[in-house]
């Protein structure tokens, strides 16, 4: 280990990336294994121990020649754990520890595993990468070198010419020039709220009050949503670029970066890369001997959604409790300890060396006239190929679900998507030609939120998601006013009432009214955006309310009150599979006879059905039957009226 | 059947003799009762009360009713709209055994005053299944109270020095600084499981940051428990996409077979529930995670085995 | 830094609410420059000793600029030059209207609340009533952190469970039998007897 490693030019910089290319050029073959969050619950780590054992067993004359790096995430979750073997982009997927001897040996001789390539429907391989339909209709400006980089080692992210863009702006640009630049580029926050970056910039670089801070914005709440994670797991040194020249265009020299505590390995990641940063001078005083001083600490956040909003961030990274703040002083001019403070979200940072890099210009030439550039989407839910997919701003949803997405898992029937989390709302099938876009998605009465698009299919019932998303809002609301505490409180009685059968008619009304006082009377964000599921839902699905409220069936078979699990005599065989698996003991029968599920002891939790064996499928769930219990009820006490 | 040679001397003399304290408020409940000849509800008594006694609030007459009926000096005659109404005893020399219901120790008492009154009239909407599991929920949840204080009581003093020198090298490393509270206390929480209340009292003198602060801090994020918890953590994602593939069931099947609802511990502190807005693995969905280690959509028959394997 | 003072006091805005034309000082809050000019907005959360909390949205008032407008909570908006406040417009009045009912949920017997009830004709309330009559509008907590400086009270909690509360083995809880002033400064008189605190005497008693 040499005692000074620092950079100190960006000469110096040239020539590092120029060597480690060399080297890598040298190599007989690198192996690039996906440890993504998706992948590694499937195990990848094991995967890579097993790589790096076998290389020391089998071959370890050929040790140097030979390159394995774990990387962050691929994108292809569905299809992980996945490694490419490099230079040729040859992309295995779903790769288990036993074939890991094989991949070694046959790529050394130059051969390929065909049974771990991508097969399409009709049976064709695909041997490349880029070529894998997944991958084919993205545009993977940002994500494509998470695959290329060893996440925690700095020097690969300097290979592939990282750091140069921050050499540039701090020894040939001023911070004047910086700003026009990324204002020009157009690039709107891509943390949800869409605002330009460059005009945020600005607005703190003329604020006045010394010292001025810079905050990274890694608090990713949205449930479903993990793009930050796989930038920042990735390649974190993407974003302590971005930060640093951001903070140099505002003059700022302290940043943080707030990462919530539920990615302790996101933190790890981003802890090593500051220490390596540091150890190479990038970090530091007199960063590159340009004169430019900056140091960064990591913040970690501690389970709550709502201190992800711009003024909660700031409370919180001051130690008190992360409320959101009254609006009308912008953090922009007085925020961390009363001083200008600038706030951006993960993505937004890993655009910015790349438009320095290539130029306003390049930036725009993707996408939309309002919306510059890709978006990473995380795309989940009922879909065949869910994952983290990189798109140009302007593809239609369309594309993204079919195309990308390979259409329905099971192929069932679309329902709806559901775009920017606890904040956004539900599209339903007749929009999916709509470009995705901040404004576009915004006008339907969702909005394009951090990233978050879930699927959904007719198993999918509105009410109950509109439900859910209610009560993810209402437990991480901070409380603090009356119209979101207690409007989210009134709002999710009237939907129990609802999913139970007992829906009033005016109750439509009551959620309308509610919803629009939550939009003008809030006092933060999450309490204006919070209706927008209600209204979406109530917009484009109305008949799955009404069916629940007058006749008190629930369309897609969700809703437990209003549902019923029955044995269909005409298919039961009298296993008893589902009699061993029912956690109750609901179901009674004697042997190879019809069996009966006593309704009033059903907890409704479908394990008789998973264990019911597929020959028989003789259980299913009905709607409708409770309503008749109702009625007989409504005889026997002589006539309460339940549901009016 | 309004008597009028009844007042309130009478009643104060008879109740006397039984050491019940009657203050201002409860002569005041009564008298209003006593003079209204009937049956009245608690914001009844309340309006009635106000004009002459303004400094009566409506949780005080709500209590001082509980209080008065369990005294057996007042008593509550059926339901009117959901209100229960109450009407002067008769004859208060007769003590009524009623069953002593203690209020929690710690202050944060959750069950007081949330609304519950709205179950009380449909009593006919109960099935029978609900009245057993809430019985059997209220055992365990007893159970569960006495092995706390159980383990509270067994901290030695040698123990909570030594706990203090260790919190004392985390609130070191980060500088003593009362903005580092959130990060001070993550730390205690990774090394303990918990916080432990004499470690926030620590926390408190040493920073001199006042003890409301902390348990505001505390309360508000999720991450913190104020609870000893158990040896083996179980997390269920309920995030969007698997909330879409069905979550829901598999969380009514793990609690099924621990029997504990998400956010308690099992009585013999083996396992405790939670659940997590996303954990980020969305292709396995539904996913559970059961001492750090992932598992997609198990059956009933998995749980059991896994659970077992980790005993 | 003297001169700069000096600069500061003498700058006034003139402002139009309802209709009146006024001047104000730099620095003052729609609703102070309102109160003292005699039009009356309603708040349930403000107290002239605290900092402006803005918890209870009944101080929304629309504010024109630069002919947009908007909705902002009067007790902590600053004055600007030049706009033009409505503290009765449509929009506020059904805002106003909605959130009332909202509150008659809670606690309907606060006096600014039963007013407002009266004046939008709201005689019931379609919500589910609460048996819980604390607004969190946090007048206490804030009284005692920031006037008292005792911090003997403070929230516990989040979103729908969040309460005020005692923490009982707090250090300042000692100074409470003597002040007490926490009871008087509720809006809904229910506070402090919720939470069955033993060693703190009862004003009834």
């Amino acid at each position: 280990m040499a005692i000074n490693n620092k950079i100190g030019s960006y000469r110096g910089l040239l020539e590092k990336a120029d060597k480690l290319q060399r080297q890598l050029n040298n190599a007989d073959a690198i192996f690039s294994v996906c440890c993504g969050p998706g992948c590694k619950a499937y195990s990848a780590e094991d995967i890579y121990t097993a790589m790096v054992d076998e290389l020391k067993k089998n071959y370890a004359k050929e040790n140097d020649k030979i390159v394995i790096r774990r990387t962050g995430c691929h994108g292809y979750c569905e299809k992980g754990p996945i490694i490419i073997v490099y230079p040729e982009s040859i992309c295995y997927l779903q790769v288990k520890k036993d074939d890991v001897s094989e991949i070694i040996d046959r790529t050394l001789k130059g051969e390929i595993v065909e049974r771990l390539l991508y097969k399409d429907d009709e049976g064709n391989l695909v041997t490349k990468e880029s070529d894998i339909p997944f991958y084919k209709f993205q545009n993977r400006v940002l994500l494509s070198s998470n695959s290329k980089i060893d996440s925690r080692n700095i020097d690969d992210y300097i290979r592939i010419g990282g750091y140069q863009s921050l050499a540039k702006v701090i020894g040939k640009m001023r911070p004047e020039e910086v700003l026009q630049e990324v204002k020009k580029a157009n690039l709107r926050g891509r943390g949800g709220g869409g605002f330009p970056a460059g005009v945020k910039w600005e607005t703190t670089k003329n604020a006045a009050g010394e010292p001025k801070y810079i905050i990274v914005n890694a608090d990713e709440g949205d449930p479903g949503a993990y793009m930050d994670r796989g930038i920042l797991e990735g390649n974190p040194h993407s974003v302590l670029e971005g930060l640093m020249i951001g903070a140099y265009a505002i003059g700022s020299n302290m940043g943080f970066i707030y990462v919530r505590q539920e990615y302790p390995l996101t933190v790890e990641n981003v802890n090593i890369a500051i220490g390596q940063a540091k150890e190479y001078g990038l970090i530091g005083e007199n960063i590159l001997n340009s004169g430019f001083n900056f140091d960064v600490k990591v913040h970690k956040g501690a389970g709550s959604y709502v201190s992800g909003e711009s003024s909660a961030l700031t409370t919180a990274i001051e130690g008190s409790v992360g409320e959101p703040r009254l609006k009308y002083i912008h953090t922009s001019e007085s925020g961390l300890w009363g001083k200008p403070t600038n706030l951006n979200n993960v993505e937004t940072f890993a655009n910015i060396p790349l438009i320095i890099k290539n130029g306003a210009d390049w930036f725009k030439s993707v996408g939309t006239k309002n919306s510059s550039g890709t978006k990473i989407f995380s795309l989940v839910g009922k879909v065949k190929n869910t994952g983290l997919v990189e798109v140009p701003m302007g593809i239609t949803l369309r594309d993204i679900i079919y195309k990308i997405g390979g259409g329905i898992k099971d192929d069932k029937k679309f329902k709806a998507v559901q775009t920017g989390g606890p904040s956004g709302g539900v599209i339903p099938g007749q929009l999916l030609d709509l470009p995705v876009d901040f404004d576009e998605l915004t006008k339907a009465g969702s909005m394009m939120g951090s990233g978050g698009m879930v699927i959904m299919d007719e198993t999918s019932c509105m009410v109950n998601i509109a439900h859910y998303f209610l009560k993810f809002s209402a437990d991480e609301s901070c409380g603090k006013c009356v119209p979101c505490r207690e409007g989210l409180r009134q709002m999710i009685y009237i939907y129990e009432r609802i999913m139970e059968g007992k829906g009033r008619e005016e109750d439509l009304t009551l959620l309308t009214d509610l919803s629009l006082l939550l939009k003008e009377a809030s006092l933060c964000a999450l309490g204006t955006t919070a209706p927008n599921i209600v209204l979406t839902t109530l917009k484009y699905f109305k008949e799955e309310y009404e069916a629940h409220i007058y006749y008190n069936i629930c369309p897609a078979k969700v809703c437990i009150p209003l549902i019923s699990y029955v044995i269909d005599e005409n298919k039961c065989a009298g296993c008893g599979s589902c009699v061993k698996a029912c956690p109750v003991d609901a179901i009674r029968g004697e042997s190879k006879k019809p069996h009966i599920i006593d309704s009033e002891i059903c907890i409704k939790c479908g394990s008789c059905i998973e264990a019911c064996p597929e020959k028989y499928s003789a259980v299913e769930k009905k709607t409708g039957l409770v309503l008749e219990k109702v009625k007989q009820k409504k005889e026997m006490k002589g006539g309460m009226d339940f549901s009016k | 059947m309004k008597n009028t040679k009844r007042d309130i001397e009478t009643y104060k003399q008879k109740i006397k003799k039984r050491g019940f304290r009657l203050t201002e408020t409860r002569m005041v409940i009564l008298d209003v009762l006593l003079k209204s000849s009937g049956e009245l509800d608690a914001e009844e008594l309340f309006f009635l009360s106000y004009k002459k006694y303004p400094k009566i609030g409506l949780a005080t007459i709500y209590r001082n009713l509980g209080l008065l009926e369990k005294e057996g000096l007042v008593t509550k005659v059926g339901f009117d709209n959901n209100k229960a109404k109450y009407r002067i005893e008769e004859s208060p020399e007769l003590a009524v055994e009623k069953p002593d219901i203690r209020p929690s120790k710690s202050g944060l008492d959750k069950n007081k005053f949330t609304g519950d009154a709205g179950y009380e009239g449909n009593l006919e909407d109960y099935r029978n299944v609900e009245r057993i599991n809430t019985i059997q929920n209220q055992l365990s949840q007893w159970l569960g109270e006495l092995n706390k204080i159980k383990r509270e009581k067994e901290l030695a003093l040698e123990d909570v020095i030594k706990d203090f020198g260790k919190v004392d090298k985390i609130v070191s490393y980060h500088e003593y600084q009362k903005s580092n509270l959130i990060q001070i206390l993550l730390d205690v929480q990774n090394e303990y499981r918990w916080l432990p209340k004499h470690v926030l009292l620590y926390i408190s003198n040493r920073l001199d940051i006042p003890l409301t602060d902390i348990y505001g801090i505390a309360t508000f994020y999720k991450y913190f428990n104020l609870e000893p918890q158990g040896k083996h953590s179980i997390i269920a994602c309920m995030g969007t996409a698997c909330h879409v593939r069905g979550a829901m069931n598999l969380l009514q099947r793990i609690t099924g077979v621990l029997g504990i609802k998400p956010g308690d511990t099992t009585v013999d502190y083996k396992f405790t529930l939670k659940t997590v807005n996303c954990l980020g693995c969305c292709a396995l969905g539904p996913v559970i995670m059961i001492s750090n280690k992932y598992y997609s959509n198990p059956s009933i028959g998995n749980l059991k085995k896994i659970l077992k394997q980790l005993n | 830094m003297s001169d700069k003072k000096e600069n500061l006091k003498k700058i006034k805005f003139n402002i139009i609410i309802d209709g009146q034309k006024v001047e104000i000082n730099e620095g003052d809050t729609v609703l102070q420059a309102a109160k003292k000019n005699g039009i009356h907005i309603p708040t349930l959360c403000y107290h002239e000793k605290i900092k402006p909390h803005g918890a209870c949205r009944l101080c929304l008032v629309e504010i024109e600029k630069n002919s947009r407008s908007k909705i902002v909570a009067s007790c902590a908006y600053p004055v600007e030059d030049d706009i033009i406040v409505h503290t009765e417009s449509q929009k506020v009045e059904q805002i106003r209207k909605n959130l009332v009912e909202l509150y008659l949920a809670l606690f309907p017997f606060n006096p600014e609340i039963k007013r407002l009830a009266k004046k939008y004709k709201l005689s019931r309330t379609r919500f589910k009533k609460e048996n819980n009559y604390c607004i969190l509008c946090g007048l206490c907590v804030r009284y005692c952190r920031e006037v008292k400086k005792n911090n003997a009270i403070g929230f516990v909690g989040r979103g729908i469970n969040k309460k005020v509360t005692f923490i009982p083995d707090s250090a300042y809880f000692k100074y409470c039998e003597n002040c007490m002033e926490c009871v008087d400064i509720c809006p809904t008189g229910v506070f402090p007897s919720n939470y069955g605190m033993e060693r703190v005497p009862q004003i009834s008693d």
